[in-house]
């Protein structure tokens, strides 16, 4: 088995961010001030813990 | 919500000792929506403070007092009659990082059951929560939300949730339409020596795209019809009340989210459907809750498909892309009105600063000059991982 095939479905089928992607949305109001970058990414929709 | 209708920001306590509420925030003072909201209420004249969640630091200590009456300290602030408490984002409780590793589970156990003791006791005091804690986290499992959208009348996609790999290739296989698949919850990975990064989203499937058997089984997922949709929406419940906003993305993805972080999504308000909303308003009393933001996708058709809710979703970035929006207006002015008020929020929200306004102030703050450090972020968050 490859190194990829072990990986989770939701990892195989995620989102790859450019370094510019990752610049572009941590330089907007949801991460850079607050250093949330949990929210931005995942968030905008569904996201929070399940405590 | 025993707040005089005449002067919200005060309250008559036993028919005579008059305080001044307060809205408590239980989120730490930076969180992308606290600091906002905080900020608006205080231009209001209204009386905010932030609790970051239960730890072993002097400002998130908390006691409660149960006697003839009771009494609930959080940090240097006092819970009182009248109160707005907002669960919106607290930190994990959290004990003292010098505690033996000998007592660490118990410590760490001791502490997850005082702080859930805080929260479930608020239900039972005279505050009002948004949301009551035993609601938000019944209306945070996916399931239950889908079932009780049914049960209300909305339009649900079939789902299948599962780790077993003959019903997942079943689902997949009498599916004509194309199915998505989906987690649970969501996750960053940032990759060593690279500086990017993958993000869970929505994802199409078909049973061509399935990997092996063992990979179903190496985390459980959620599986469900597609919907073909001409654009997304996002609606901000208040109380009673219902704000929709259509999101139209260029690049017609399956899932908006990245692509709106990147600026890319157009938000237009929209209205609600006399159906959806009376349907969502049910959905509401059902789950107990009175605030979420809620995803529906819009077919060819104009049906509105529920997607999901989160109680404690994000709503401000709306306000960013369309000031019109005004949701930190209304919100200020939802969790501030009076019990058994009748002013429409719109009406209230003019109490209160619009967004651009705190966008004006934050970039001015000396701390907020510094670049992020992802990895720093990533080392933190229980939703991110290094690979």
């Amino acid at each position: 088995m490859s190194k990829q095939d072990n990986r989770v479905l939701s990892r195989q089928f995620a989102r790859d961010l450019t370094p510019q992607e990752l610049e572009d949305i941590t330089s907007g109001f949801f991460t850079s001030p607050h250093r949330d970058v949990t929210t931005t990414f995942c968030t905008l929709a569904s996201d929070g813990d399940d405590d | 919500m025993p707040r005089s209708a005449d002067d919200p920001l005060w309250v008559h306590v036993h028919g005579k000792e008059r305080i001044q509420v307060k809205v408590i925030i239980f989120a730490y003072a930076k969180e992308n929506h606290a600091a906002p909201v905080k900020w608006a209420l205080e231009q209001g004249g209204y009386h905010v403070v932030c609790w970051g969640g239960l730890s072993w630091t002097e400002e998130q200590q908390a006691s409660l007092f149960l006697g003839a009456d009771t009494a609930l300290t959080l940090g240097p602030f006092s819970v009182e009659p009248g109160d707005a408490v907002w669960i919106r984002r607290p930190d994990q409780p959290k004990c003292h990082p010098e505690v033996s590793e000998a007592d660490r589970k118990f410590a760490d156990m001791e502490y997850r059951s005082f702080y859930h003791s805080i929260a479930y006791t608020l239900e039972t005091l005279p505050v009002w929560c948004v949301n009551k804690f035993s609601a938000a986290r019944f209306i945070h499992n996916k399931a239950v939300q889908l079932r009780l959208a049914r049960a209300c009348g909305l339009q649900v996609p079939r789902t299948l949730m599962s780790n077993s790999p003959g019903p997942i290739r079943d689902f997949l296989s009498h599916n004509p339409n194309g199915s998505v698949g989906k987690g649970f919850t969501p996750h960053v990975w940032q990759r060593e020596h690279e500086g990017s990064v993958s993000v869970t989203e929505t994802f199409a499937l078909t049973p061509q795209r399935l990997p092996s058997d063992e990979v179903l089984t190496y985390a459980p997922g959620i599986y469900q019809d597609r919907v073909v949709k001409e654009f997304d929406i996002r609606m901000v419940l208040m109380g009673r009340k219902t704000y929709s906003f259509a999101l139209h993305n260029p690049k017609r993805a399956l899932d908006w989210r990245q692509d709106a972080g990147l600026g890319h999504v157009q938000v237009e308000i929209v209205s609600t459907p006399p159906e959806i909303e009376r349907a969502i308003l049910m959905f509401a009393e059902k789950a107990n809750i009175c605030f979420g933001s809620v995803d529906f996708a819009v077919d060819k058709d104009g049906q509105w498909w529920f997607l999901e809710i989160n109680e404690q979703g994000q709503f401000l970035w709306l306000d960013q892309f369309n000031p019109q929006a005004k949701t930190l207006e209304k919100f200020c002015a939802f969790i501030t009105a009076p019990q058994d008020s009748d002013q429409p929020l719109e009406e209230r929200g003019t109490l209160f600063p619009p967004f651009s306004d705190y966008m004006q102030f934050y970039r001015n703050l000396p701390e907020n000059q510094e670049p992020l450090d992802v990895a720093a972020a990533v080392a933190a968050s229980p939703f991110m991982s290094r690979e």
